[in-house]
């Protein structure tokens, strides 16, 4: 794992203690929200699959239904038949924040409907029709609670992706590089430390050397002079 | 104006119906007959169904339906110039008309409302204040179009064009523009009713049915007199057998929605040879009630769906049944060629065989089983 390039020293090494306390810290926390997000995320994908098949199987009966009416239906009589649509509706988009994320909340506010309350008039249009407009106009707050879920889901799934990302980022780069850095650091200021240590113990070592010598030459002087008083 | 009248028809000679008749008799042999569109069912590509069509007379082109809709209004065309007696194409034409003038009603009042406010008692709307000023009930004959209030932001006429049906007895651009500027007396008088009537109606109750259930309700009712004055029993009684499958239609799904009371009374289209009475006091009935109701006239083979109609299918069944219905009263006027029978019979063969074709279309575009298909098939034959 390469090292972080930064001056072995010790003003450095308590920076890079801090780095790495706040980084341990940091990652606890991301691998907490990874969690979180993704127990909420599976959640929402379950009840999110549930209403999916449940939509799909009611798209499916109203287009299988208004399929047998456009077919015995022109072009011209269908596009007119459709032509006024529906009364209007608000849609009001709210936000909710799940774990820092901000997803969309809908609300749908139908104007009141009849049942009866159709775009067409009887004469000219099949009755197929009747129950593919009746189960589109059924399933819209559905298909708007799927669209709210998926873009949820969306959301939540680029969270704990980006989540991932940096609980890998911090276990595996900076942690490492961060653990790596402040061992080179203690290393070199061991080693520093030890090369002092040595010097000392060699200059010491010269000094009673030399020390050693001047009393030999202040003994061998001594004993040279009572030598010579004696002759 | 252009007024249409049948009150100056000469008879026609009965040589004129003898020719006609053998000219379409000739044009029979091309219509795609039951087994033919069987084995059409069946059809792999939309080629193959281009094949038949153009073995049909339909035009080749790229679009299966357009050209369709072309060859089925080329065959219109030339039937309604072979009619030796005036009336027949006003007849024929006018429901074109009526579906010109709901798609330009329903273009211009789609804007008309304030979002989230009613029509009736809304001050702020012109549309609504100038129409409830005048206005009493939903049809008032003898009122013109230039008692309507001006509309706002109305569509352009070309923008409208593909909605539009042709031919038709009035251009489609006259329609629109004597609805636009509100001119009286430039539009076939039951047009300028019945813009009126429907405009009206919607000012009550601003619904697209409304609308419709107006424009139409005055086309049958207008269709019905305008078919007695030509005279011909015959089409007479298969224009009222018509009107009761529709209204017996309209019946159940009136029933099957569940519908406020006053709604099967705005539907009910007037000229059947059953009285609107009879579908009247059926309003809140059950499916076997109707069923019951109906079983001693010639539409209990259809009322005896009533019991099941609302289930998946069954309106598709229902349309199916009154088609073959329709096509075998079209049959009791087949050995008639001094008359408009078979002309008529013609007519409603290849709208029929339209339906099969668009059925079968629509069937390959969207993965629909062939057996489905076959049991919706409409009788073409002869």
């Amino acid at each position: 794992m390469a090292r972080i390039q930064v001056n072995p020293t010790r003003m450095e090494l308590l920076r890079l203690k801090k780095r790495l306390a706040v980084a341990r810290r940091g990652h606890k926390l991301l691998k907490d929200k990874r969690d979180e997000l993704m127990k909420r995320f599976l959640d929402l994908v379950r009840s999110n699959r549930d209403l999916r098949q449940e939509v799909e199987t009611r798209l499916a009966e109203a287009f299988r239904e208004f399929v047998l009416a456009r077919a015995v239906l022109s072009r011209e009589a269908l596009e007119s038949a459709l032509l006024m649509g529906a009364p209007p509706l608000d849609l009001p988009v709210d936000t909710q924040n799940i774990m820092s994320v901000e997803v969309p909340v809908f609300e749908l506010l139908f104007a009141e409907y009849r049942a009866d309350e159709l775009p067409y008039g009887m004469a000219g249009t099949p009755g197929e029709l009747d129950a593919a407009i009746a189960t589109f106009r059924e399933i819209l707050p559905a298909m708007l609670r799927l669209a709210e879920m998926e873009k949820t889901a969306q959301l939540l799934a680029e969270e704990i992706e980006k989540t991932r990302r940096r609980v890998n980022s911090l276990e595996y780069v900076l942690i490492p590089r961060l653990a790596e850095t402040i061992r080179f650091i203690t290393m070199k200021l061991d080693e520093n430390e030890r090369g002092n240590t040595t010097r000392l113990m060699k200059v010491k070592d010269m000094m009673v050397r030399q020390a050693l010598e001047q009393a030999r030459k202040f003994d061998e002087g001594v004993a040279a002079e009572r030598e010579g008083r004696l002759a | 104006m252009t007024e249409r009248t049948t009150a100056f028809r000469r008879p026609a000679p009965d040589t004129d119906y003898a020719y006609a008749s053998s000219r379409v008799r000739a044009l029979e042999a091309r219509v795609l007959d039951g087994a033919r569109m069987a084995r059409l069912s069946e059809a792999q590509s939309v080629d193959e169904v281009v094949r038949a069509m153009a073995e049909a007379g339909y035009p080749s082109g790229e679009q299966p339906e357009q050209s369709l809709s072309e060859g089925l209004a080329a065959q219109a065309a030339l039937v309604r110039d072979l009619f030796p007696e005036p009336g027949y194409d006003e007849v024929l034409l006018l429901p074109q008309d009526a579906h010109n003038l709901k798609v330009i009603l329903k273009a211009f009042l789609s804007g008309q409302l304030p979002d989230g406010e009613r029509f009736v008692g809304d001050e702020t709307s012109a549309l609504g204040e100038g129409l409830l000023a005048g206005s009493g009930s939903g049809d008032v004959p003898g009122d013109d179009l230039a008692s309507l209030p001006r509309f706002a932001d109305v569509p352009t006429a070309d923008s409208l064009r593909p909605y539009a049906l042709s031919p038709s007895l009035e251009p489609f651009q006259a329609v629109y523009e004597a609805v636009r500027d509100r001119s009286a007396g430039r539009i076939h008088p039951f047009l300028e009713a019945a813009a009126v009537a429907a405009v009206r109606a919607f000012a009550q109750d601003p619904v697209g049915s409304v609308l419709d259930a107006a424009v139409d309700r005055l086309l049958y009712d207008t269709l019905s007199r305008k078919v007695a004055a030509l005279g011909n029993p015959w089409f007479r009684d298969f224009q009222a057998f018509r009107v009761d499958l529709l209204n017996l239609g309209v019946l159940l799904r009136v029933l099957a929605m569940g519908s406020p009371a006053g709604r099967l009374a705005q539907e009910l289209l007037p000229g059947g040879s059953l009285p609107e009475t009879a579908f009247l006091r059926l309003e809140g009935a059950t499916g076997e009630q109707v069923a019951d109701a109906f079983r001693a006239t010639p539409l209990a083979p259809l009322s005896a769906l009533a019991p099941e109609y609302g289930k998946p299918g069954v309106a598709a069944r229902f349309g199916r049944l009154a088609d073959d219905l329709l096509s075998a009263r079209v049959r009791t006027g087949r050995r008639v060629l001094f008359g408009p029978e078979i002309l008529l019979g013609y007519l409603h063969a290849r709208e029929m065989e339209a339906k099969n074709l668009r059925l079968v279309l629509t069937a390959l575009r969207n993965g629909i089983r062939s057996a489905q298909v076959r049991d919706l098939l409409r009788d073409t034959t002869f």
